[in-house]
């Protein structure tokens, strides 16, 4: 099923700096890694258009969190890709 | 998290569940209940997608979004893919669709009700996005197919391994403990494991009436009538019994010899008293269930149970 809109533009920082990330919803999205068990922040920075990690080095991955987050429809869930 | 989407997850290293409720992009379709969507939408009009009064529930989403490494999704969709080619698959009346990405060009969209590859939008190259037909949104058999299918199972391990397999691969669960209450533990965590309702908590050791209704209706879904009563006995020959018929009976399996043998080493057992008479041969089967895993090979009469982590 398409999705009406999606938000695009460079990461900066953490696990995917450099790279083109994508988010369905508008604040931008969580980024988890199961296997280390940690994940991070990424904030959609309108101006720049650009996703911008909020720290580096990420936050133990809260597993309740996480799928909150994917109903809460403010930020999208990603993985590595 | 449904079940099913946990299950879905846990097929892959990388996935994590992003979604099913409906939102600004997801505003009709799958993502949301009948209730909830436009009368004519696509997602509602199908006969397994509509919900007369006293049917499938009304107010309940079908479709789950997945994300996966770029791996994962190419396995994901190629596993999909073999489904949906194969007409004969019984596993491909559970889904009405699915948008993925094979690595190559566009992300595509299998419809499996009208036969047709199409694109889908470039969100999919990371996510997977499935529908279920809502008739089957809270049927255990549809979420033990659908499951396979992400799993990668052959249409003949599909069909060959009966989810009643797995009920008749544990013994005695709890050394320590009441044998009869680890058993019968052992046996929720199992039905709990294939979507049946086994109470609250769903593996508290009691035989009581949920967990016999959930045995019950896991015998009738591989077509045979289970009264549950070895149960009450609390006996271990009948609670063996009983499992290794439910097995037998699934896999096809009938011997007209009962050496009455319990315990460890191959038996025979006729279950006269329910008419079917079984023997049965090694069986490997390995799961992993709340709390504890179970890995072991369940050889006729002798059944190898969950080791608590």
């Amino acid at each position: 099923m398409a999705t009406k809109e999606v938000w695009e533009g460079e990461c900066r920082g953490g696990p995917m700096d450099g790279q083109s990330g994508e988010s369905r919803y508008p604040k931008g999205f969580l980024l988890v890694d199961k296997g280390s068990a940690r994940a991070w922040i990424y904030d959609w920075d309108s101006s720049t258009r650009q996703f911008l990690v909020r720290d580096p080095m990420g936050d133990p991955l809260d597993e309740e969190g996480r799928r909150k987050a994917a109903n809460a429809h403010t930020y999208d869930v990603r993985v590595l890709p | 998290m449904t079940r099913r989407a946990q299950q879905w997850e846990d097929c892959y290293v990388s996935a994590v569940f992003a979604g099913i409720i409906g939102d600004a992009n997801h505003t009709a379709g799958y993502h949301l209940s009948i209730e909830d969507n436009p009368s004519t939408n696509y997602s509602v009009v199908l006969p397994d997608d509509k919900a007369p009064p006293g049917d499938w529930p009304r107010n309940q989403a079908s479709g789950t979004d997945m994300s996966m490494s770029t791996a994962d999704m190419k396995t994901d969709y190629a596993r999909m893919l073999v489904v949906y080619h194969d007409r004969s698959d019984p596993r491909r009346k559970y889904v009405r669709g699915y948008n993925g990405w094979d690595g190559v060009g566009s992300a595509k969209r299998l419809d499996f009700a009208k036969n047709t590859i199409g694109t889908s939008s470039s969100d999919h190259k990371w996510h997977g996005h499935r529908e279920d037909f809502r008739r089957y949104v809270n049927d255990p058999e549809a979420t033990r197919a659908i499951v396979s299918i992400h799993k990668g199972e052959t249409k003949e391990q599909f069909m060959g391994g009966s989810s009643m397999t797995m009920l008749c691969t544990f013994g005695d669960v709890d050394p320590a403990g009441d044998p009869e209450e680890g058993r019968v533990a052992a046996l929720q965590a199992r039905l709990w494991f294939l979507g049946y309702d086994t109470g609250n908590p769903p593996t508290d050791g009691n035989y009581g009436p949920k967990t016999r209704d959930a045995l019950k209706a896991a015998c009738a879904s591989v077509g045979w009538t289970c009264t549950g009563e070895a149960f009450w006995a609390g006996e271990w020959a009948a609670l063996g019994k009983a499992e290794i018929l439910h097995w037998a009976a699934a896999a096809g399996h009938t011997h007209p010899d009962d050496d009455g043998g319990t315990g460890a080493g191959p038996h025979k057992h006729d279950t006269a008293a329910v008419g079917v008479s079984v023997t049965v041969p090694a069986q490997e089967v390995t799961i992993t269930i709340p709390s504890f895993t179970a890995t072991g090979t369940a050889a006729a009469g002798e059944t190898s149970g969950p080791e608590p982590v």
